[in-house]
């Protein structure tokens, strides 16, 4: 493509600049375009700038934020709001073969979660199992409540809701084992009450099996993943799930047992020993609705093994008053051990 | 151990023992250890980590105390998460 000169020096000063403007302006991502003016696209090339949040000079001042204007270089300029950054579209694509941090649901709810990872469980060499969590495979099933939302073997479809996935077309696995969520209740004590993890794990079936549909131990855009390590804080770890694909992120917080974050799925549970994570990248949250059910990975392959070692499996998160992005995962070894799984 | 992971099993531990008592004097939902964040960035100082819901109401409540700077010399840090969690 060609520039016109404007167009480069417009360019050389974005790529000058891009640092301070990132640092000191608060500016996500640069580029060059028409200036768009209530609601319409003018004729006016201007540098245009994206900020999660726009705000008058005075409280730019106040927060010690800088203008765009003095990274500008004299050209005219274009500030675009945009709360939630970029993010890629949902990804509800039916894959065959297909691997970890694709759509899937348990039929029948209207939703659309991620299947973590294909995985064997210990005893089982011939079998496959899909890790996810119970709200996406076991349809929130809830300790104590009748009927039961979800039933062994019921059908896992991939894609999910969203992307159309049928039980004559598209199963993929049926519910084989999963921990009812435990709510906040006066009849429990407080240990009984405690919950650990999300978790739904689902038989991969026999078709998908004899036409070897299923791939274990990888996740898509990621690869080979494998080995199970502790997260801890100030790791940097990467995700792929159905809405927001592949990110970055690091571990910022740490509730031990037995303090707990509370989640709300209608009702309130608590869950003990969990990991939260922030997106990484400016404007994009480590995760969001349809994630759930990814499997967090290191972001950096263990050298021995040449595999990205596995450390959580996420479910749920939140955004704060200043728009920071909050994921919570748990830790996969007591997952593993408890369902069995070999990772 | 280093200097900074000594620090990180400090907090863990108040954090373990105290909790129920620093979340019932400062109002707030949860307690746990964390990188504490300044301007909005993440740095690499380890905090008692409060999450909290509606911290302007929580400040007009007088039963309650105002979340310190520290505890027992660890810094601490304040997010505000009226929305809360929920299953992604």
């Amino acid at each position: 493509m060609l520039l016109s000169d404007e167009e480069k020096q417009m360019t050389e000063v974005l790529a000058k600049n891009i640092d301070a403007l990132n640092k000191s302006c608060n500016v996500f991502q640069a580029g060059i375009g028409y200036k768009v003016k209530g609601g319409e696209v003018t004729d006016q090339f201007v540098l245009v700038f994206f900020v999660t949040k726009k705000m008058d000079s005075i409280t730019l001042a106040s927060k010690n934020i800088s203008d765009v204007s003095e990274f500008a270089g004299g050209f005219q300029t274009d500030v675009i709001e945009m709360p939630n950054g970029f993010r890629p579209l949902a990804d509800d694509t039916r894959y065959r073969p297909f691997e970890g941090g694709v759509a899937t649901i348990r039929f029948g709810t209207n939703a659309t979660g991620t299947l973590g990872l294909v995985v064997r469980r210990r005893g089982e060499p011939r079998a496959l199992y899909g890790l996810t969590n119970n709200h996406v495979g076991a349809n929130v099933d809830i300790k104590g409540m009748l009927p039961a939302a979800a039933s062994r073997w019921d059908p896992w479809v991939q894609p999910g809701a969203h992307g159309g996935g049928s039980v004559r077309d598209d199963v993929i696995a049926k519910l084989f084992k999963w921990n009812k969520l435990i709510p906040r209740s006066p009849y429990y004590t407080r240990i009984q009450k405690l919950n650990y993890y999300d978790v739904a794990i689902g038989k991969i079936t026999r078709d998908i099996m004899s036409s070897n549909h299923a791939v274990p131990n990888s996740i898509m855009n990621i690869g080979a993943v494998g080995g199970i390590e502790e997260p801890k804080t100030k790791d940097f770890v990467q995700k792929r799930g159905r809405t927001t694909e592949l990110t970055n992120g690091q571990i910022i917080h740490k509730i031990p047992f037995p303090r707990v974050v509370t989640v709300d799925y209608g009702y309130q549970c608590d869950f003990t020993d969990q990991f939260i994570i922030t997106g990484t990248v400016t404007g994009i949250p480590f995760s969001d609705e349809g994630d759930s059910g990814s499997v967090v990975v290191k972001a950096e392959k263990n050298k021995e093994t040449g595999k990205f070692p596995i450390v959580a499996l996420l479910f749920a998160g939140g955004i704060d008053s200043k728009g920071r992005d909050y994921t919570i995962a748990s830790p996969i070894k007591k997952i593993a051990d408890d369902f069995k799984l070999i990772i | 151990m280093s200097e900074e992971d000594e620090l990180e099993s400090r907090a863990e531990k108040i954090v373990i023992e105290r909790g129920d008592e620093l979340i019932k004097k400062y109002g707030a939902e949860t307690v746990g250890v964390g990188l504490k964040q300044i301007n909005g960035e993440i740095t690499n100082q380890i905090a008692i980590i409060f999450f909290v819901k509606n911290k302007a109401v929580a400040l007009q409540n007088e039963e309650l105390q105002e979340i310190p700077d520290n505890i027992d010399g660890i810094p601490t840090d304040v997010i505000d998460m009226s929305s809360g969690f929920k299953p992604t």
